[in-house]
């Protein structure tokens, strides 16, 4: 075995007390072998990973470390190594195992590098235990077989790579009929002639984003059937640092379905809205005329019983009619607006005193640190007319002080209207949101729909509203959250 | 000798129609007001298809939209696509305050869209209205 002349040229060449402390310092656990396989150092590393202790393993033969089947065939290979030393991994592709001292097997890594020991080949071994490794690798693997969407892994020229079981269910197509095949087979027809290209440009700027946001996207199942989808993208490089993206797809027919039949409740509501708009009111409308000729027919000799009843029907259309206007107020509450404009806070609040006028006695006090909001004017301007005609509508005595404020509150824009009134007892804070309700009986010409309609607009555009009773002091607080920010779902 | 102005009145139920005429004529008792009820027979009397309903020009037409056979839209749609009916003068009269009702009315090229509220006084407006409507016929020459 006297081959150093030749072989020895290429490698680095090292003194015994030099690898001592080389070996010593490596991270990982590490050996020095001689050409017959016997170890001549040995890491403390080492040692601890294969159970042995300090100084044990030297002398030993490295055949000692392999599991048993493994050792018959090892001098083969450990004399092709030899004649063509280079640093190197051992057994790529292969799964290697390791022998304990106690027994046991563990997965390792083995890193090999030649090296010229006072000009002798040896052979430097790393040696990692990978136990954790795989472990987290097949935790991983688990816990994406068990995820609830469907993911798969396409390589840059659009084949398949990787299925998870979610993901042959949403298809129809067993794992084995998916891998390999281009991808493409699962897009419905009509978008395969293009998808390339999409592909080719997604691939030249990767990055973790939603695939064809606004766009309803849909997926072929392996019967022809369309299904709708949303998709989410994120490039990674793959062990062999090939380009490649983790497609997950959501299978989103159900929340389809739940939006289209929303959808179709909503058309029922504004139907009924159009219904009571014209045709609840049109025989009112007759009633309310017929009342007026009979009180005519009957000229001025109509009989006081008669008059007190005629009266008394007229007071009952005109609550019917303000019933009808409060239930369309209601339900118009419950559309959206979606015309956005720039308002100035402080102009808006100013504006609805225009209309509201405080009574004298009656002090305004604002503190808005707000200037201007980006939104629908209109729904938010009426819940603050309600709010702040409430405050002085159902003030009880001749003075007061209506404080205002506007913070912003994360995304949020916090409003809140203070008065000095009588409050409102705790047990109604609910109630008094909700239609038709009111807390005094006489309920000074309120129809118990501002609020509720405050609420229903407040909620419908993204905002809440609260009320608290204020502490230490008379009166009551209206809180408004209101969106600082247009959001741009729903808006199709 | 001027001619007086006429009124169609084109509405469904007789108590609004009712109501419409005596409001009319108590500004202008001498009105002359003919009712039909429901487009299509308001299509037949600008056609003086009905003896007993005969119209002269210059007349108004008062249009409520919702009406069995034919509703007020359909008949708007009818006369504007006529060359012989498109200038019509339309007021539309109704209970209706939807914002499709009004935008598809102001499509066909209608002059007025009054909502007639529940209860209370009304029309008062709407005589107003026709009023200033005959002056202008007065002193346009034809």
């Amino acid at each position: 075995m006297n081959q150093k002349s030749a072989d020895l040229v290429n490698v680095t060449e090292l003194n015994a007390s030099n690898i001592q402390q080389l070996v010593d310092a490596m991270p990982v656990g590490a050996m020095v072998a001689d050409e017959a396989g016997k170890i001549i150092q040995a890491n403390t590393e080492l040692e601890h990973v294969l159970g042995y202790k300090q100084g044990e393993l030297l002398g030993s033969d490295i055949k000692n470390l392999l599991p048993e089947q493994f050792r018959s065939n090892h001098h083969v290979l450990m004399s092709q190594y030899l004649k063509s030393p280079q640093k190197r991994q051992m057994g790529v592709g292969r799964e290697l195992y390791a022998l304990r001292l106690d027994g046991t097997e563990i997965p390792i890594e083995i890193g090999l590098n030649p090296i010229n020991v006072n000009g002798e080949l040896r052979v430097l071994m790393t040696l990692v235990d990978i136990t954790s490794r795989l472990q987290a690798a097949s935790m991983f693997k688990r816990s994406i077989n068990a995820a609830p969407h469907g993911i798969l892994v396409v390589d840059e020229s659009g084949k398949i790579k990787f299925v998870n079981p979610t993901l042959c269910c949403y298809f129809g197509y067993a794992e084995r009929e998916l891998i390999n095949q281009t991808m493409e087979m699962l897009l419905p027809n009509r978008h395969r002639g293009d998808h390339h290209k999409l592909r080719a440009s997604y691939c030249s700027d990767p990055d973790v984003r939603m695939m064809g946001v606004g766009r309803d996207l849909t997926a072929l199942h392996k019967d022809g059937r369309e299904f709708p989808v949303e998709i989410g993208l994120s490039p990674f490089e793959d062990g062999s640092n090939e380009r490649m993206v983790l497609v997950t797809l959501m299978d989103i027919t159900e929340r389809k379905r739940m939006e289209m039949s929303l959808k179709e409740i909503n058309k029922n509501l504004e139907e009924f809205t159009y219904v009571a708009s014209h045709d609840l009111r049109s025989p009112l409308r007759g009633i309310s005329d017929l009342l007026e000729w009979i009180k005519e027919d009957l000229g001025e000799n109509i009989a006081p019983a008669i008059l007190n009843n005629v009266d008394r029907i007229s007071v009952r259309i005109h609550k019917m009619e303000t019933l009808i206007e409060n239930l369309l107020a209601y339900a118009r509450a419950g559309k959206e607006t979606t015309e956005i404009e720039q308002v100035n806070v402080d102009d808006l609040i100013n504006g609805i005193f225009e209309l509201t006028q405080l009574p004298e006695n009656f002090k305004l006090e604002k503190d808005i640190t707000i200037n201007t909001l980006e939104t629908t004017k209109t729904p938010l301007e009426t819940i603050l007319r309600n709010l702040i005609s409430n405050a002085i509508k159902h003030h009880n005595a001749d003075s007061g002080v209506i404080k205002i404020s506007c913070h912003s509150e994360k995304n949020m824009c916090h409003f809140s209207i203070c008065d000095d009134g009588p409050g409102i007892p705790e047990a109604s804070h609910d109630r008094i949101f909700r239609l038709f309700q009111t807390v005094t009986s006489s309920a000074k010409d309120s129809s118990g729909i501002g609020l509720s309609v405050s609420r229903r607009l407040a909620e419908t555009h993204g905002g809440r509203i609260n009320v608290e009773n204020n502490k230490n002091k008379p009166g009551a607080t209206f809180n408004v959250w209101w969106p600082r920010f247009i959001r741009m779902d729903n808006h199709d | 000798m001027i001619k007086e102005l006429s009124v169609l009145l084109v509405e469904d139920d007789d108590v609004a129609a009712e109501s419409v005429m005596r409001s009319l004529k108590k500004v202008s008792p001498e009105i002359h007001i003919i009712t039909a009820e429901n487009g299509r027979v308001a299509l037949d009397v600008i056609k003086n298809k009905i003896p007993d309903r005969l119209i002269t020009t210059p007349y108004i037409v008062l249009l409520d939209l919702n009406m069995p056979v034919m509703s007020g839209h359909e008949f708007l749609e009818e006369i504007r696509r006529s060359d012989e009916y498109r200038d019509i003068v339309v007021f539309v009269l109704t209970t209706s305050d939807d914002d499709r009702d009004r935008s598809q009315a102001y499509h066909h090229n209608i002059a007025g869209y009054m909502v007639k509220s529940a209860v209370g006084p009304q029309f008062s407006k709407l005589s107003a209205l026709l009023d200033a409507y005959r002056k202008a016929i007065e002193l346009s020459p034809r």
